[in-house]
């Protein structure tokens, strides 16, 4: 599962996949999902990132690099997940759809994650408290 | 036999009405019955109505009134409870509250935390008092001591590159995502 949050419109996209996540398909992501989703013409987008590897290989470089028009990106501090917007909306995600929860099968878990997802990305202010501490 | 009234004007009952409300915030629980028994006297109830309104006994009501009527308020307020004195008493306390400062090592015990059970047997060992171990932590409360507990932190995580996040990076990112004014 891969997340990013605007932290002024509060508005929210995800990408989930079940292979293991690496540089490649962080960037599959940013180029085919984030980017999409938050660029305007004549503004860049600012992306503040946290330390996950494979958010910080050759590859990713490379490509923000070659987007450097439309983003800047970013570095949190190391092991401070607290500064980190979308670790809040994991933190919802958790609460809403599968705590205390048994789910009998991964397709089933996968559907209310997905039923979360799709709640906070059309109705950003049921997370817009989660925002409150970075403005 | 007549029945007796407590002597006041209507004045007294706005007095009495804010002593009650700072009875009744101090939780003296008793005081405030005893004022709400004058207030009603002084409203011409006599003893036997106010004792079943307020569930208190007749004769005590009786007695409140004769208070009331004989030294004001401070008839009303509570006297000194002795209650049963304790095993161990002051200077015994000032001794264990020693004790438990300087820690279980200088007490010559090989741990680091004092804990109720340990400090009941140092109590019955010391003073040949036995006290239940729930006892003993109501008595480090009183004697001002309390349960310290470490905070989470990350260990791993860099205090000086956190606060230059939040104190000045974030903070300049955010000033440019806000449209400027012109």
């Amino acid at each position: 599962m891969l997340g990013a949050i605007s932290i002024p419109k509060g508005r929210f996209v995800w990408r989930h996949q079940t292979d293991y996540f690496n540089a490649l398909t962080y960037v599959a992501f940013l180029e085919e999902v984030l980017l999409p989703a938050y660029y305007r013409k004549g503004h860049r987008v600012y992306l503040i990132q946290d330390n996950a590897s494979y958010h910080k290989k050759p590859e990713v470089w490379q490509w923000f690099k070659n987007h450097r028009q439309q983003i800047a990106v970013f570095l949190l501090p190391p092991h401070s997940p607290e500064f980190n917007a979308t670790e809040r909306l994991w933190h919802h995600t958790r609460q809403k759809s599968t705590h205390n929860r048994f789910f009998d099968l991964p397709a089933q878990l996968c559907q209310s994650l997905f039923a979360t997802f799709r709640e906070m990305e059309k109705h950003s202010e049921t997370i817009g408290g989660y925002l409150q501490p970075y403005f | 036999m007549l029945p007796i009234f407590a002597v006041g004007s209507r004045r007294t009952l706005n007095r009495l009405k804010a002593l009650r409300e700072q009875a009744y915030a101090d939780g003296a629980s008793r005081v405030v019955t005893r004022l709400e028994a004058i207030m009603q006297s002084l409203q011409g109830k006599t003893t036997g109505q106010i004792a079943q309104l307020l569930q208190a006994d007749r004769t005590r009501v009786h007695a409140w009134v004769v208070a009331w009527n004989a030294q004001g308020p401070e008839g009303l307020w509570e006297g000194h409870r002795s209650g049963r004195p304790p095993e161990l008493d002051a200077s015994a306390q000032k001794r264990l509250a020693d004790i438990v400062g300087s820690g279980p090592v200088a007490y010559g015990l090989n741990t680091a935390v004092w804990t109720s059970p340990l400090l009941a047997q140092v109590i019955s060992e010391e003073f040949a008092v036995d006290y239940h171990p729930g006892h003993v932590r109501q008595l480090l409360g009183k004697l001002g001591f309390s349960v310290q507990r470490p905070t989470t932190r990350l260990v791993q995580a860099d205090p000086l590159k956190r606060r230059r996040w939040m104190r000045y990076q974030y903070p300049n990112h955010k000033k440019k995502l806000t449209p400027k004014k012109r």
